[in-house]
């Protein structure tokens, strides 16, 4: 009778524990960006996948409560990859979510609790997302989530001097996208191409990162 | 030699075939414009397709005064020998109808001058049309849609790609653009002046060299691998859109445009040898035939 009750404790007792304790942590991340009515931020914008030239655009970023963010170019053309509004993470915060504890992640200066989330509501467009956090400074590092319908992205963060708010210094978006293709009779090149250039067979899907670097937050 | 070029110039500037090369620009730069103001964003829509799945992107701003232009150029510059051809192909022939040619030739000067004043108000012709179409092409356009960082739609070997070009970063390559296409067209000044040795009407080497243009800008751009390695890089033809390649930008290995670069420049360079070689040559066999020919009218 004493072994069945130690054995059924680590089945009941144990995981209710680490569920709380997974709980509380998302706890304190949402309330620590909850302090965040808003913001503007100046920021660069690199985007690159296989079939763009572009250059680093300057960008202005902006988040009011609940999540709405938008990334509005300064100046000139600027391709904003569908779905960048995810980088807000009231995004993730603003659905109901189950959690569950994944481990831990353990690299060379630091440890980051893995906790993957599942939507309560079936309508959500997000299916699964996982934080890689870091308890001691209570901001998420890496999340890496699944879409209905934009597929799977990930968004690694770098922090810096706003770590206190939970806002990144930089972060890198990468996101899937549809091959680019158009007739060559379209654009009646000038076939100057390098050889190198010639033996590259077009790709059939891309997959594409965008690189925010922050230069300034004006948070209310 | 001034003196001569200027009755050459003269004679251009009263025939009213001139202006109608000036007219037909006039129109179909207009009937561009118009329909890229009206509808603009279609044609954005088909070049950006499977981009609009996975970027946003104000198409308002890329419909440009700079992308206007090159969509023109685009398609003008195959169009433009033709133009060239009109006057260039009248140059001798045209004397030659006229029964002037032999009474031209009994004054003092000879033959190789004339034929030099000819060729050079041929290309004065053709520096001014280039001129008229930049007029047109770019400052109509840029007052109509404005300015902006440019997109450039290419396929290179089998990759489709797009470039962005900032915006102070493009009227210098205009400008090169405009000088290789001078160059470039004055190859059919060449061509249509030797044509026009053999004719005693303008209609014949006018018709001549649009048929030479015509047949050699098809097969440039037919996509064959045998044509492509033992005719193109014979014809004119090949190296008559080489304008584009000042909008072929360097990137650097992450794809980051590099501002100022032209991608291949020695491409460029080659293609400019291939053009000044062409009217050299073109131009040398003129004067060698101009020289040995029996002037009966």
């Amino acid at each position: 009778m004493k072994y069945i009750l130690i054995i059924l404790s680590i089945f009941f007792i144990h995981p209710t524990g680490k569920t709380q304790d997974v709980n509380t942590l998302m706890n304190l991340i949402k309330v620590k960006l909850d302090k965040i009515n808003s913001y503007e931020a100046l920021a660069t914008m690199k985007t690159s996948i296989a079939y763009l030239k572009i250059p680093i655009a300057k960008v202005k970023v902006k988040f009011k409560k609940p999540n709405e963010l938008s990334i509005q170019s300064n100046s000139g053309v600027t391709f904003i990859p569908k779905g960048v509004n995810a980088i807000s993470l009231q995004n993730i915060f603003s659905n109901e979510f189950t959690a569950i504890d994944a481990g831990k992640l353990n690299t060379k200066d630091k440890s980051l609790r893995i906790i993957k989330l599942l939507p309560v509501s079936q309508n959500s467009n997000i299916v699964l997302s996982t934080l890689y956090i870091n308890e001691t400074d209570l901001v998420v590092e890496k999340n890496s989530t699944t879409t209905k319908e934009e597929g799977t992205y990930e968004i690694e963060m770098k922090y810096g001097k706003y770590i206190k708010y939970g806002l990144p210094d930089k972060l890198t978006f990468t996101f899937n996208a549809k091959d680019y293709k158009i007739p060559k009779g379209l654009t009646l090149d000038f076939d100057n191409s390098s050889p190198e250039n010639k033996k590259q067979p077009q790709p059939k899907s891309s997959k594409g990162t965008a690189e925010i670097v922050f230069e300034k937050y004006t948070i209310n | 030699m001034w003196t001569l070029l200027k009755i050459e110039l003269f004679k251009i500037s009263k025939r009213p075939r001139t202006y109608i090369s000036f007219a037909a620009i006039l129109a179909i730069v207009m009937i561009f414009q118009f329909a890229f103001k009206a509808d603009g964003e279609n044609y954005m829509n088909l070049m950006l397709q499977g981009i609009n799945d996975s970027f946003q992107l104000d198409k308002q701003n890329a419909m440009n005064g700079y992308f206007m232009c090159y969509i023109i150029l685009n398609t003008l510059l195959v169009q433009i020998p033709i133009l060239v051809a009109l006057i260039a192909g009248d140059a001798i022939s045209g004397e030659a109808n006229m029964g002037t040619l032999r009474l031209v030739l009994t004054k003092p000067i000879s033959r190789q001058e004339l034929l030099l004043a000819k060729f050079y108000a041929s290309i004065i012709y053709t520096i001014i049309l280039l001129l008229w179409m930049a007029i047109l092409s770019l400052g109509l356009s840029l007052i109509i849609f404005g300015s902006g960082d440019m997109l450039i739609f290419r396929v290179s070997g089998e990759v489709s790609q797009i470039m962005q070009i900032t915006s102070d970063d493009i009227l210098w390559r205009y400008i090169a653009a405009f000088a290789y296409a001078a160059l470039a067209l004055t190859v059919i000044v060449s061509v249509a002046i030797l044509l026009s040795l053999f004719a005693e009407n303008s209609i014949g080497p006018i018709i001549t060299t649009i048929c030479i243009v015509l047949v050699f800008t098809i097969v440039s751009n037919m996509n064959v691998p045998l044509i492509d390695k033992h005719i193109k890089p014979y014809l004119f033809t090949s190296y008559l859109v080489g304008w584009k390649g000042f909008f072929y930008i360097a990137t650097t290995a992450e794809g980051v445009p590099i501002r100022g670069s032209i991608e291949n420049m020695n491409s460029i360079v080659k293609s400019i040898i291939i053009l000044v070689g062409h009217i050299g040559g073109l131009f040398m066999l003129s004067t060698y035939l101009f020289n040995k020919k029996d002037i009966l009218s």
